[in-house]
C-alpha cells in the first residue's frame, strides 16, 4: 500500500507534490477517480511516477494515466516529456571510489574537486592538476601530470574491498599506501589497513562555452559602482581583464573554477569595497593564515597578486547573552586591484557591508555544471559553515551543519532568499536541508538590530556523507580534514548499524521459526560488531528501536585518532581491507569525448519492446463465426506462430531486415502482405522517420531473426472479438463498426529484436548516469541527454524497433486474413477485413508542444500509453480524432 | 510479483561462484523443461568474460550472455567448465549445445533479465539474490 502524499486537484486529478522527495523536479499528476485510485495505491506505481519526476529536463509533470500499474522503472501508463532544447540541470551519481590506479574506469580526483575516469585523461592530462598527499608533511597537496600510461594488461587484476565497501581494482604491482609505507597490491593482506580518501567529489562535465560576463557587463558594473568614463580608468580595467583572458568570461574559461571558490569564500568571509579619492577597488579575505595562503595561490593562478597581513586585535562584543571580550590575531589577504574587485562585483559578489545590502546567489551559477556549483558552495562553506562536530556526551552523532549569516531587519527577507538559493543548490547534490531559522541577534553601537539567519542541514548519516563527501570545504583546511574523517566515520557507522539490523532480523526470524537453542543463534551471528548481549536483547526484549552505536563502539573522536594516525591533516584515513579477489579484466575500447551541451534526456528502460495494438474489423457477425470457431482457432494456431520460441513463415533476408528497420510496415505491404490502405490506418504510416539500422547491435538483429510475423509470448495476444457495447454512435459509424460485429485485435511488438535493443541501451545508459551526472532513484530509469551520442543512438535504434514492430503487426494481420479467407471461403476484401487503426503504446517521440505559451521541442515518453488527438486536430482522422489504445 | 509478466526466483549460493552457477541454471529452468534424456548435440566451448561496476551488473551481464546465446543462436547451457567471479567481473568457460526440441520443451520466453529489486547480498551463510525475469 502506497502512503505518500496525494493532493486532490479535482475529481479526476491528483497531485504528488514535488516536495515529496528531494530530487523531484516537477509534480506527479495522476488521472483517476477515487475508486481507481484505491486500486492504484496497491502497488508501487505511484512511487514510480514520483521517481520519473527526477528525470533531468522533465517539463510540467510526471503523468500517470487512469489505470497505471507497476512496470520496470517507469510505471505502465506513465507519460513524461523532457525538453530537448532547454539545458537541464545535472545531478550526481554519487558513488565511492579511490585514487591511484591503472584500471580504465578508476576515478581520479582533480584538485578542483571533480572526478574523471583515468582513461578520460588521455590527450588532455597536461592541463589537469590532481590532488595528492605529501607524506612527509602529512598534508594534502596538488600535482601536475607529467605522463600518461596506457596499456592492455593481460595479467591478473586485483579487486580490493575495504570495511566500508570502498573498492578499487589495480594490477598486482600497483603500490598502495599502508602503515608500512608503499606496498604492491599483490602483497596486501586481508585486515591490513590502507590509506583512503573519503571525499568523493562529483563527476566531471565539460562546461559550455556560453559567456557569463563580457566587456559590456563590466562597463555596466563600473558605471553602477560610480566609476564614470572620465579619464582612462574604465579602459584600463577592461584592458587588464582582457589581458588576463578574463573577458569574455565563459563557463569553460579555465579561470572560472578558481574564481568560483574564491567567490564562494568571499560571500562568507570576504569583503569588497571601493575607497579613496580614486574609488579604488579592494578585496579582502579573512581567516587562518594557512587557508588564506591557499586563496593567494588561486589568485596568482588567475593573474592577481595579493598580500597577507596580520595584527593582534582586542574584541569586545555584546551578544544577546553576554559581553564577550577576547584577543585574536586577525589575518587578512588583501587584493588591491580595481579590476579584480569589479570582476567579482559584476559576477554578483556583494559590495560593501553584507548585513545591510541585498544579494542573492548569482543566477548564472544555476546553469553551471555540478562541479562548478560544488566549488562555489565549498568555498562558501569553508568560510561560513559550522565544523563537523559530534554532540556533547554523544560521540556517535553529529550536530546539524549550520550555515549562518547576519542581516539587518530590512534585509531579513533577502537573506532568507539567499539561503533558499543555497538550499536549491544543495538539493541538486541530494543534500537535505531541515529549515531556515531566524533569531534576533544583537544591537550594535549605532543602534542597528541584526538578525541571525541559519540554514540548518539534516544530520542523518547519509545526508552528512553526501555533504562532506561530495561538497566538503575549500580553503578551510581544518574543516576539510574533519569532513573527511566524518565521512569515513559515518560510512563505517552505517555499515555497523546495517550489520546489526540484519542480525536482528535473522535472529528473531530464527528464534520464532524454532531454532534449536538460542546459543546456536548467538554462535551464528556474533561478529565484530554484533555482540551476544545485542542478540539477546533483540530476542527477549520486544523493542521497535533501531540498532544504535553503543558503549564499546568507537566515538568519532576515538575513530579519528586511530584512522588518521600518521596521516596528519591530509584528509586521508586508514581503512581495513575486508576482501581481495582476482578479477579477469580486459580493457575495452576507450571513450574519450565528453559531450554534454544540452542536458536533456531520454529515459530508457521503459520503452521496453515498442509494442502496440491493432484492431481489424470484419463484415462477419457473431452468428457467422460461432459454427466455425473450432476450425478458425485451429487454423489461427497453425498459421500465426505464437508462444515461446515461435518462428515465422515470413522470411526476411539481411537486406530485408534493414528495409524493415527503415520502412516498417511498408515492407510487408510491398511483399504483398496487405494494402496501402492498411498503412493509412497505421500511426506514422507504419514507420517512424529517423530509424538508424547502424545503431542496432548485431545481437539484436540476431535475436530478431525469423521472428517477423510471430506473436511472441507474455501478455501479447491475438483475439477474435465481438462488439457487445457501443458508446458513441457517431464515432462507430465513422469507423464502420456495429453491435455483434466480429473484430480481431492484435497486441504484439518487436519481439527479441526490441528486447535486445532495450537491454543493450540499458547497459550504455547505466554508464551515462555517471558520465552526465544524472541522479535517478531507480537504475531502471537510466538515461542520457537526448542530444548526446548515446541518446541519439538509442533513439535511432528504438525507432528501428518501432518500425520492426509495425511491420510485425502488419505481417500478423496478413496471416490472420489468410486464415479467415480459408475458413470462410472468401477474400479478405470481401470479408471486409479492414484495419481500423494501429497504434504503438510504448514509444518515445520528439514532438512540438506549447509549454507556458512557448513552442518547445519535447521528447515524450509513453509507456503503456498512446497519444490521443481529439477531433479536428489531424487531417486524416479529423472527424473522429485518433483512436487510442492501452 | 505485482505484475503478470514476470518470473522471480530467489537464489542462494555458498560462494559467488555457486550463486552465479545456480542463477544460470535457474534461468534455464524458466526457459525450458526437460522431457526426455538425449545426447547433447553440437557441443562447443563458449568463453564468457564480462565486467560491470557492481556485482549486480556482473550477474546480469553473465545471464544476458547466456540468454543471448540461447535466444540469438539457439544454443543452451550444457555444463559450466570453469567460472570465476570477482566484485566487478566474471570469467567463465561453459559448454553449450544445440537446443533439442526432442529433449526439451520451451517454457517461458524471457525478454530480459531485469534490474528490478536485483541485489546481490552476502549473508552469514553465503550469498543470495533475487532475479526477476521479464517474460
Amino acid at each position: 500500500m502506497w502512503n505518500g502524499p496525494l493532493e486532490k486537484i479535482d475529481d479526476y486529478r491528483w497531485r504528488i507534490p514535488k516536495s515529496y522527495k528531494p530530487g523531484m523536479r516537477v509534480d506527479g499528476i495522476i488521472y483517476a477517480d477515487e475508486k481507481l485510485l484505491k486500486d492504484i495505491r496497491h502497488d508501487k506505481a505511484l512511487e514510480q511516477v514520483a521517481n520519473v519526476a527526477f528525470l533531468p529536463g522533465i517539463v510540467k509533470a510526471s503523468l500517470g494515466m487512469p489505470d497505471i500499474h507497476w512496470g520496470y522503472g517507469f510505471c505502465i501508463g506513465g507519460v513524461a516529456a523532457t525538453d530537448v532544447e532547454k539545458e537541464g540541470v545535472v545531478a550526481p551519481g554519487g558513488i565511492g571510489f579511490d585514487i591511484n590506479c591503472l584500471c580504465a574506469t578508476t576515478l581520479i580526483f582533480s584538485e578542483l574537486g571533480y572526478k574523471k575516469r583515468i582513461k578520460d585523461f588521455e590527450g588532455n592530462f597536461p592541463k589537469e592538476i590532481l590532488r595528492c598527499m605529501d607524506f612527509t608533511r602529512e598534508e594534502e597537496e596538488h600535482t601536475r601530470i607529467l605522463g600518461f600510461l596506457k596499456q592492455k594488461p593481460k595479467q591478473t587484476i586485483l579487486n580490493i574491498v575495504t570495511e566500508t565497501g570502498r573498492q578499487i581494482s589495480a594490477t598486482g604491482d600497483h603500490p598502495f599506501y599502508t602503515k608500512d609505507g608503499m606496498k604492491p597490491a599483490g602483497k596486501l593482506k586481508i585486515a591490513e589497513e590502507v590509506a583512503t580518501y573519503p571525499f568523493s567529489g562529483v563527476g566531471y562535465a565539460e562546461p559550455s562555452s556560453e559567456i557569463i560576463l563580457d566587456e559590456e557587463d563590466v562597463r555596466k558594473a563600473l558605471h553602477e559602482l560610480g566609476k564614470d568614463s572620465r579619464g582612462s580608468a574604465v579602459e584600463q580595467i577592461v584592458h587588464h581583464a582582457k589581458k588576463r583572458g578574463l573577458l569574455p568570461l565563459r563557463y569553460d574559461s579555465w579561470q572560472l573554477p578558481y574564481l568560483l571558490r574564491i567567490m564562494g569564500y568571499c560571500f562568507g568571509d570576504g569583503s569588497i569595497c571601493f575607497t579613496g579619492k580614486r574609488n579604488r577597488g579592494i578585496v579582502c579575505f579573512y581567516g587562518p593564515k594557512e587557508d588564506l595562503k591557499k586563496i593567494k595561490e588561486d589568485m596568482k593562478r588567475i593573474g592577481f597578486e595579493a598580500g597577507l597581513y596580520s595584527r593582534p586585535r582586542h574584541h569586545k562584543i555584546k551578544t544577546a547573552y553576554d559581553l564577550v571580550e577576547f584577543d585574536v590575531v586577525e589575518n587578512w589577504l588583501k587584493v588591491g586591484s580595481s579590476c579584480f574587485a569589479v570582476l567579482l562585483a559584476a559576477l554578483g559578489v556583494p559590495v560593501g557591508n553584507k548585513c545591510r545590502n541585498p544579494y542573492r546567489v548569482p543566477p548564472w551559477l544555476f546553469k553551471a555544471p555540478l562541479w562548478h556549483k560544488r566549488l562555489f558552495l565549498a568555498g562558501l562553506f569553508g568560510a561560513e559553515m559550522s565544523s563537523p562536530k559530534t554532540m556533547t556526551g554523544l560521540g556517535y552523532n553529529f550536530y546539524c551543519p549550520v550555515l549562518s549569516m547576519n542581516k539587518t531587519l530590512a534585509h531579513v527577507e533577502n537573506g532568507k532568499k539567499f539561503l533558499r538559493d543555497i538550499w536549491t543548490l544543495l538539493s541538486e547534490f541530494g543534500v537535505i536541508v531541515h529549515t531556515i531559522s531566524e533569531r534576533k541577534e544583537f544591537t550594535n553601537k549605532k543602534g542597528l538590530v541584526s538578525y541571525r539567519l541559519r540554514l540548518i542541514i539534516s544530520n542523518k548519516p547519509d545526508n552528512l556523507i553526501k555533504l562532506y563527501g561530495m561538497i566538503g570545504f575549500e580553503y578551510n583546511q581544518k574543516r576539510r580534514f574533519l569532513a573527511n574523517a566524518a565521512a569515513g566515520y559515518l560510512r563505517l557507522k552505517k555499515r555497523i548499524i546495517d550489520e546489526r539490523k540484519r542480525a536482528m532480523v535473522v535472529a528473531s526470524t530464527r528464534y520464532e521459526g524454532g531454532a534449536p537453542q538460542p546459543q546456536y543463534i548467538f554462535n551464528l551471528l556474533t561478529s565484530e560488531y554484533v555482540s551476544q548481549r545485542f542478540l539477546e536483547r533483540s530476542l527477549y526484549e520486544s523493542s521497535d528501536r533501531e540498532p544504535r552505536m553503543r558503549g564499546d563502539d568507537r566515538t568519532f573522536e576515538e575513530y579519528m585518532k586511530e584512522a588518521t594516525e600518521g596521516l596528519g591533516k591530509s584528509g586521508m584515513i586508514w581503512e581495513k581491507i575486508e576482501h581481495i579477489s582476482d578479477v579477469e579484466y580486459d580493457d575495452d575500447v576507450y571513450d574519450f569525448t565528453v559531450e554534454h551541451k544540452d542536458h536533456n534526456f531520454i529515459a530508457d528502460g521503459f520503452v521496453v519492446s515498442n509494442c502496440g495494438v491493432r484492431l481489424v474489423r470484419t463484415e462477419l457477425e457473431v452468428d457467422d463465426v460461432t459454427p466455425h470457431i473450432k476450425e478458425l482457432i485451429t487454423a489461427l494456431f497453425q498459421t500465426v506462430p505464437a508462444g515461446v520460441g515461435s518462428e515465422g513463415a515470413i522470411r526476411a533476408s539481411a537486406k530485408d531486415e534493414k528495409e524493415i528497420m527503415l520502412h516498417g510496415a511498408a515492407w510487408a505491404v510491398k511483399q504483398g502482405y496487405g494494402a496501402d490502405a492498411d498503412l493509412e490506418a497505421t500511426e506514422e504510416r507504419g514507420a517512424i522517420v529517423g530509424a538508424d539500422p547502424d545503431a542496432v547491435s548485431e545481437r539484436a538483429v540476431q535475436r530478431g531473426k525469423a521472428q517477423s510475423g510471430t506473436l511472441g509470448s507474455g501478455n501479447h495476444f491475438l483475439e477474435v472479438q465481438v462488439i457487445d457495447q457501443l458508446f458513441d454512435q457517431e464515432l462507430v459509424d465513422a469507423f464502420d463498426l456495429r453491435l455483434g460485429q466480429v473484430t480481431v485485435m492484435i497486441h504484439s511488438g518487436s519481439r527479441g529484436f526490441g528486447y535486445q535493443i532495450c537491454d543493450d541501451s540499458l547497459k550504455t545508459m547505466q554508464r551515462c548516469l555517471e558520465k552526465y551526472q544524472i541522479n535517478v532513484p531507480d537504475r531502471q530509469l537510466a538515461c542520457a541527454p537526448v542530444t548526446s551520442p548515446e541518446g541519439k543512438n538509442y533513439l535511432g535504434a528504438m525507432r528501428a524497433a518501432a518500425n520492426y514492430a509495425w511491420n510485425n503487426r502488419q505481417c500478423l494481420m496478413h496471416l490472420t486474413r489468410t486464415v479467415f479467407e480459408k475458413v470462410f471461403g472468401a477474400s479478405w476484401q470481401k470479408l471486409g477485413m479492414r484495419l481500423v487503426y494501429d497504434v504503438a503504446h510504448n514509444i518515445a517521440k520528439i514532438e512540438k508542444h506549447l509549454v507556458n505559451g512557448r513552442e518547445r521541442t519535447l521528447c515524450v515518453h509513453r509507456k503503456g500509453a498512446t497519444r490521443a488527438f481529439g477531433p479536428g486536430t489531424r487531417t486524416c482522422l479529423r472527424r473522429t480524432g485518433r483512436p487510442a489504445s492501452r | 510479483m505485482p505484475h503478470t509478466a514476470d518470473v522471480a526466483v530467489r537464489i542462494r549460493g555458498g560462494s559467488l561462484k555457486d550463486l552465479f552457477a545456480t542463477a544460470a541454471k535457474a534461468m534455464f529452468a524458466v526457459l525450458v523443461t526437460k522431457k526426455a534424456n538425449g545426447p547433447a548435440a553440437g557441443l562447443s566451448e563458449l568463453k564468457i568474460e564480462k565486467t560491470g561496476d557492481t556485482l549486480e551488473d556482473v550477474l546480469k551481464a553473465w545471464l544476458d550472455e547466456l540468454l543471448f546465446e540461447f535466444q540469438g543462436n539457439g544454443r543452451m547451457l550444457h555444463r559450466i567448465k570453469s567460472l570465476s567471479v570477482g566484485e566487478d567481473a566474471v570469467s567463465a568457460c561453459v559448454l553449450v549445445c544445440d537446443f533439442d526440441r526432442a529433449s526439451y520443451d520451451l517454457k517461458d520466453e524471457i525478454k530480459a533479465v531485469t534490474y528490478n529489486e536485483l541485489k546481490v547480498e552476502k549473508g552469514r551463510r553465503g550469498w543470495q539474490t533475487m532475479l526477476v525475469f521479464d517474460v
